[in-house]
């Protein structure tokens, strides 16, 4: 039995073996086979076709990516309900003058002939309230806060006020190209539309120094009211997309008390403004040549000397403006004339009321040396941060007299002896999109030279080297 | 105190007078650099585009490797601001040769800017209109009163209104606003605009718009595209201009040869447009027609159309003449020199190959 059943267990490893072979066989027969047909569908395979492998990889990397996009969004940026860009504008200088002064600092203090100081610091937003997509007829707005320095004030306090704050409907399209004329109001607080400095915001005045004129008639304040703005009759040159309009008109109405202030009697300030730009080819050698006129038609609290009574709640406040721009880069003028008619109180009692004009007028030459001024340069595609650098020397003479007729004018009014006219030379070096050093030596000269009181330093002309950094964002 | 102020001011003048130095420059035999303008950019601002032998010739460096020698750089500017911004440059001497599509060529023509046509840099091709993939309309018809979107002052002014009368209608029965290319994507793909002219592929990928009009067949709708030379500088540097031509010239042969057809979509896809949309573009058409650099028949009277288009639309006020605007001297001799003569095929005032070949 035992015999017999080893007998039968030879024959049956035997058998197995035989099997084992054929099966070892036919494994390496299927193998190649599969090798082979791998091999089929690896040369019929395309090499631009994704595999299953690859998809889920850029699956992944697209979740990741949406992961750590709204991870970011939640914890890592700023938001706002509506479109909203953030601006500022910030000035650091520093002058050094050959005359001592003491203005600009609370008593007591000593003569100083040089300094460095922050002028300008602007933090603001603007954006869409309603951006209309299809005819452009956008409801924009802008709010924008400054700092001032306290000059009557010991310590290190200062002041951060309210600076533009407006609502601008456009009625008319603003994408409809540029064939189509421009009408917008602007309602709430902003820059007068007179002249061409005064409209200018901060960052965009081509000085250091602002224009007497306009500083002392007060054009440079910011007004609370309503102004229409726009165009008419628009000159394209589509070779260059050149848009002159024939005329630019606006019109308004405002309280006529500066920023910041309810109005302080019952009658407004109105103002109005058109010029006209000559409608030729951008490659003329006339074009950006403009000429324009303001009218301002405003009222004043007439006080007495001392200020502290009405003699006439609407008093003459008017300005009248002139002014010529031809910018053809790389050279370009700038002229502008200002004129005021303004009542005072005069007399012993201060109780005659009499009317002071003032004039005043500024030229101002420059050339640039690069391309900060062509749009198309300007505008090139790049991979880093490249801009144009450009220089730009200029020349300036600055002249006003707050008192033509010499009237005597009662309390803190400025007599003629104020005609003061100031020579600029300078240089804007544009070295960044937003950044320009400017330098500038000024020379004034007064037609009447005050001595030194207890509080205050002589008045003698001088001159005034000045360099300043100014940056946007 | 005085004489320290007068120190100053003598120094700044200086120190202004070296820094303005560098910016001045002095005429020479050769030109110091040749400063190319190209009338468009790659997605987002890229300074690379495709299209025509011009670009490529950029994004191989060959004029580069051509002026190596004599020390001469080459600065190739690349406008977003597409030919106006080109038309702006050449105005204040800011580029010396510049690549353009037809309308704001003829438009600066007639403002007084004088330049020499010296090659054809870029013919033919489809043009697709695209709504939002959301649309109902199928055709012009159905966006009667709609908004369409064209970057007015370029090319695509014309090529709009040879479209709308291709179809028998006129600007005043849409709404056309201005936007520039990028914003016209976007545009369409948030549906605030109902159609534009654009290329379509990423949009449709995206699901975001859709084809509804797709010519591929028509001469007429896009006129070619333009080499041209400052007239200042060829007067001067007339030996240099033969060089640029010759230099494009052997780009265009390059270009135009099959076996470099994909090599010069990858090359494109640099300015961000993807390979496959350049693919797509340039299915079915042949590389010779699309580069050929020929001054032909059918370029000149495309280009005499134009001005007439343009004159109609009321685009230019003064004549323009294409005869004398011509300079084929340049590609004459670069043909001859290549022993490329009769290698692309010369196309009759019609649009037809003059070879008889369809």
């Amino acid at each position: 039995m035992a015999a017999g059943s080893q007998s039968a267990f030879a024959a049956t490893n035997e058998e197995l073996e035989k099997q084992l072979e054929v099966l070892q066989k036919t494994v390496e027969s299927l193998k190649q086979q599969v090798q082979a047909q791998k091999s089929t569908e690896a040369a019929a395979l395309p090499e631009n076709v994704a595999t299953k492998d690859d998809i889920e990889g850029v699956r992944a990397d697209l979740e990741n990516f949406k992961y750590d996009e709204s991870r970011s969004r939640e914890r890592n940026e700023v938001k706002s309900t509506r479109d909203t860009t953030l601006f500022g504008v910030v000035q650091a200088r520093a002058q050094i003058q050959d005359e001592v002064t003491r203005a600009g600092n609370p008593q007591p203090n000593a003569e100083r002939n040089s300094t460095f100081e922050i002028p300008t610091a602007i933090l603001g937003v603007r954006g869409n309230i309603y951006k209309d997509y299809k005819e452009g007829k956008n409801l924009d707005y802008q709010l924008s806060f400054a700092y001032a320095k306290r000059p009557t004030t010991a310590g290190a306090a200062s002041d951060f006020n309210l600076l533009d704050a407006f609502l601008r409907y456009n009625f008319l399209s603003t994408n409809g190209g540029p064939e189509i004329p421009r009408l917008n109001v602007t309602f709430g607080q902003q820059l007068l539309p007179f002249g061409l400095e005064s409209q200018a915001p901060e960052d965009l005045r081509p000085t250091i120094n602002v224009a007497t004129a306009p500083a002392l008639l007060g054009l440079f304040n910011r007004q609370v009211g309503a102004v229409v703005r726009g165009d008419i009759k628009p000159f394209v040159d589509y070779s260059a997309n050149y848009r002159a309009p024939l005329i630019e008109y606006a019109a308004g109405i405002v309280n006529g008390n500066i920023a910041n202030k309810l109005d302080d009697n019952n009658h407004k300030d109105f103002i109005a403004r058109a010029a006209v730009t000559l409608p030729v080819d951008y490659s003329s050698w006339l074009r950006e040549f403009k000429v324009g006129a303001s009218y301002l038609k405003g009222s004043k609290n007439t006080t007495n000397a001392a200020g502290t009574a009405t003699l006439d709640s609407d008093g003459k406040k008017d300005r009248y403006g002139f002014d010529i721009y031809y910018n053809h880069a790389p050279y370009g003028v700038t002229y502008e004339y200002w004129n005021g008619k303004e009542d005072f109180a005069t007399g012993a009692a201060a109780s005659t009321i009499r009317e002071r004009e003032s004039d005043g007028h500024t030229l101002t030459l420059f050339y640039t040396f690069g391309d900060q001024f062509y749009n198309s340069i300007k505008s090139i595609a790049k991979f880093d941060d490249w801009h144009p650098q450009s220089i730009q020397p200029f020349f300036r003479y600055d002249y006003y007299n707050p008192n033509k007729e010499n009237v005597a004018l009662g309390g803190a009014a400025r007599s003629g002896r104020d005609t003061v006219r100031i020579s600029t030379l300078g240089v804007n070096w544009f070295f960044a999109q937003t950044t320009k050093l400017q330098v500038g030596l000024n020379h004034y000269d007064y037609d009447t030279e005050i001595a030194k009181t207890a509080n205050a330093s002589a008045r003698k002309d001088y001159n005034e080297l000045q360099a300043q950094f100014q940056y946007g964002f | 105190m005085k004489k320290t102020l007068l120190a100053w001011f003598v120094a700044l003048s200086a120190a202004a007078t070296l820094l303005i130095q560098p910016l001045a420059a002095s005429a020479e035999e050769n030109p110091k650099e040749i400063r190319i303008a190209l009338s468009g950019a790659g997605s987002g601002g890229k300074p690379k585009l495709g299209y025509s032998f011009i670009p490529n010739a950029q994004l191989r460096g060959k004029l580069e490797e051509e002026f190596k020698k004599d020390g001469i750089k080459v600065t190739w500017y690349h406008f977003p601001g597409a030919g106006p911004a080109t038309n702006e440059a050449f105005s204040n001497g800011k580029v010396d040769f510049g690549w353009h599509g037809d309308l704001p060529l003829i438009v600066g023509r007639s403002t007084g800017l004088k330049h020499k046509i010296i090659l054809a840099a870029g013919r033919f091709g489809p043009l697709y209109l695209v709504v939002p993939s959301g649309s109902s309309a199928k055709s012009l018809a159905d966006l009667k009163g709609k908004t369409i979107a064209i970057f007015k002052g370029t090319n695509q002014q014309l090529v709009l209104g040879r479209l709308l009368r291709k179809y028998g209608f006129t600007e005043s029965d849409f709404r056309i606003v201005s936007q520039d290319f990028f914003s016209q994507r976007t545009s369409l793909s948030t549906g605030d605009i109902d159609a534009a002219i654009v290329s379509p592929w990423d949009l449709e990928a995206r699901g975001v718009a859709k084809r509804i009009i797709e010519i591929r067949d028509d001469k007429f709708l896009n006129a070619p595209l333009t080499f041209w030379v400052g007239e200042e500088f060829e007067k001067k540097y007339p030996q240099i201009v033969q060089r640029v031509v010759n230099t494009f010239v052997k780009e265009a042969y390059w270009t135009s040869q099959e076996e470099n057809r994909d090599a010069q979509f990858k090359l494109w896809a640099q300015s961000g447009i993807p390979f496959t949309d350049w693919v797509n573009d340039w299915k079915g058409y042949d590389l010779k027609e699309r580069h050929s650099p020929l001054l032909d028949e059918y370029y000149v009277n495309i280009i005499k159309k134009s001005v007439a288009e343009a004159k109609e639309f009321k685009l230019i006020r003064k004549e323009v003449t294409v005869d004398d605007w011509i300079e084929p001297k340049y590609l004459n001799t670069a043909l001859k020199e290549q022993k490329l003569e009769g290698y692309w095929p010369e196309f009759d005032k019609d649009g037809n190959r003059k070879d008889g070949k369809q």
